[in-house]
């Protein structure tokens, strides 16, 4: 062994971890460390549960390494589990005490079987509410399913994954909360039996998010892992509109159940909404269906019905696609009130047309689902 | 459309000097591990406009192999190689038309 690394390891022997009778070589955190000239550059994997000794330990660290030899300068990474560690340095580097007979699955020297790195886990089925253009009605789609969903008992998540312009906190009635942060943990937030998380609800509504793709997957990524969700039998996921960063990185971050796609009965929406569905072909994402917004204008005054964006073309392109129809939504002034207002039609106006159809549309979708698995 | 059909999905995978794949439709596959490196599809092996190849296979050592690997989504696996490469995901649909490999058994 050369003498700086027997050097840090006398060090950190003496080190004891948390409220342990161990040291920190023998409580086994330390995950990686690089020494380059005259700088150590370590990772450290601390368990939530020991999370409030982080500080005290990382001074203990610092000046461990800075007593030896050659050693000016010291990070310190502390990260919460082996799998951020892994992600931190770019793959499974064995930790200073691996050599010492960790067993790393099965056979001598050979990989073990493909990990599954899954957020979103602890829900039954992952929605995707998803279009390929905008202002068609996603997240009010988005909001009224999940809270149909809860009218049958069960119990649901939304996440809102349109970071630049996040609608679900102003439908939801939360807008100016904040999320609550608990340690390294957000808490989402809950209006109308349904948990959230939103950038609407991290950032002030007035502040403009302008990021560019990697951010918005780090940001994607934050809200997936490091959410305490509730769990439960479904999560929503909002997208925004179009085949972008966004989707991709929820594609390949959580095991999709499937995705509805929403869209005006104009051409100009569903020659985009058929861009969505061969998007999530490619991710083999299935499709569970579409849903026909904006479908036709009822008079409230004679019931005389108008078809302001024509009508029936959705129901048209998803036979062409060969996807199911989950159904169409009516234009009606307590759909555009509710989200307004904070308390979307399925709950403030539940006798509504539109009201009755996203109930139709959840049965739907649930046989849908019972389809797909 | 519905999900991947079974000959798609794998049940299991696991290396033992080769990569074994087992098929939800009862397929067992092998593939070489130098077979799959050099067949990395990633932007930094295969250019992402012209499509021309960009990876010298003989630049990949005879050894090569899989340190680790990671499902991705719901379509593919991301595997971390010998080499330091790790920026390729493999579609699951590439293990049974494209990735050059044996069929052991078809159950």
């Amino acid at each position: 062994m050369d003498p700086l690394e027997q050097q840090i390891r006398d060090a950190f022997s003496s080190i004891t971890f948390a409220d342990t009778d161990k040291n920190v070589l023998e409580a086994d955190i330390v995950y990686s460390l690089e020494i380059t000239q005259n700088r150590a550059d370590a990772v450290v994997v601390v368990d939530q549960e020991f999370e409030s000794f982080t500080s005290g330990l990382t001074d203990e660290l610092v000046t461990a390494l800075k007593s030896c030899d050659g050693v000016d300068e010291v990070g310190i990474n502390v990260v919460g589990s082996v799998q951020e560690a892994q992600q931190l340095t770019g793959g499974p580097v064995e930790s200073a005490n691996a050599h010492q007979g960790h067993d790393h699955g099965p056979g001598e020297g050979h990989a073990p079987s493909p990990a599954k790195k899954n957020y979103l886990g602890e829900y039954g089925e992952v929605i995707l509410v998803a279009s390929g253009k905008g202002g068609v009605g996603k997240s009010t789609t988005a909001v009224n399913l999940a809270l149909a969903l809860k009218a049958q008992g069960k119990k649901v998540s939304l996440l809102d994954a349109d970071i630049y312009g996040p609608s679900i906190p102003a439908m939801m009635g939360s807008r100016g909360e904040f999320s609550e942060v608990v340690g390294q943990q957000m808490l989402p937030v809950s209006r109308h039996g349904i948990e959230f998380m939103s950038m609407g609800n991290l950032v002030d509504e007035d502040e403009a998010v302008v990021w560019r793709g990697p951010m918005a997957h780090q940001v994607i990524e934050q809200m997936l892992r490091d959410t305490q969700w509730p769990g439960g039998d479904y999560i929503i996921i909002d997208l925004p509109p179009g085949t972008g960063d966004v989707q991709i990185t929820l594609a390949q971050m959580t095991e999709a159940s499937g995705a509805v796609i929403v869209s005006t009965p104009q051409d100009v929406a569903l020659l985009d909404a058929r861009k969505a569905v061969k998007m999530f072909e490619k991710v083999t994402i299935p499709i569970l269906g579409m849903v026909e917004n904006m479908s036709s204008f009822v008079c409230p005054h004679c019931a005389k019905e108008t078809p302001i964006f024509s009508t029936g073309g959705a129901k048209e392109e998803s036979e062409d696609q060969e996807v199911p129809f989950l159904g169409a939504v009516p234009i009606e002034l307590a759909v555009r009130e509710g989200g307004d207002n904070g308390t979307p039609v399925v709950l403030s106006a539940p006798d509504s047309l539109a009201a009755k159809a996203y109930a139709n549309i959840v049965l739907e979708l649930e046989k849908s689902l019972a389809e797909e698995a | 459309m519905a999900r991947l059909p079974s000959k798609y999905r794998p049940k299991d995978i696991f290396y033992d000097g080769a990569m074994h794949i087992i098929f939800f439709d009862g397929a067992h596959c092998v593939y070489q591990y130098w077979d799959l490196r050099t067949a990395c599809t990633c932007a930094s092996c295969i250019h992402e406009i012209t499509g021309e190849k960009l990876l010298d296979d003989t630049t990949v050592a005879e050894d090569i192999k899989p340190l680790g690997s990671e499902y991705v989504g719901n379509y593919g696996l991301k595997i971390n190689w010998s080499d330091g490469h790790s920026t390729g995901i493999y579609p699951f649909k590439g293990f049974r038309d494209s990735y050059p490999h044996e069929t052991r058994q078809v159950d």
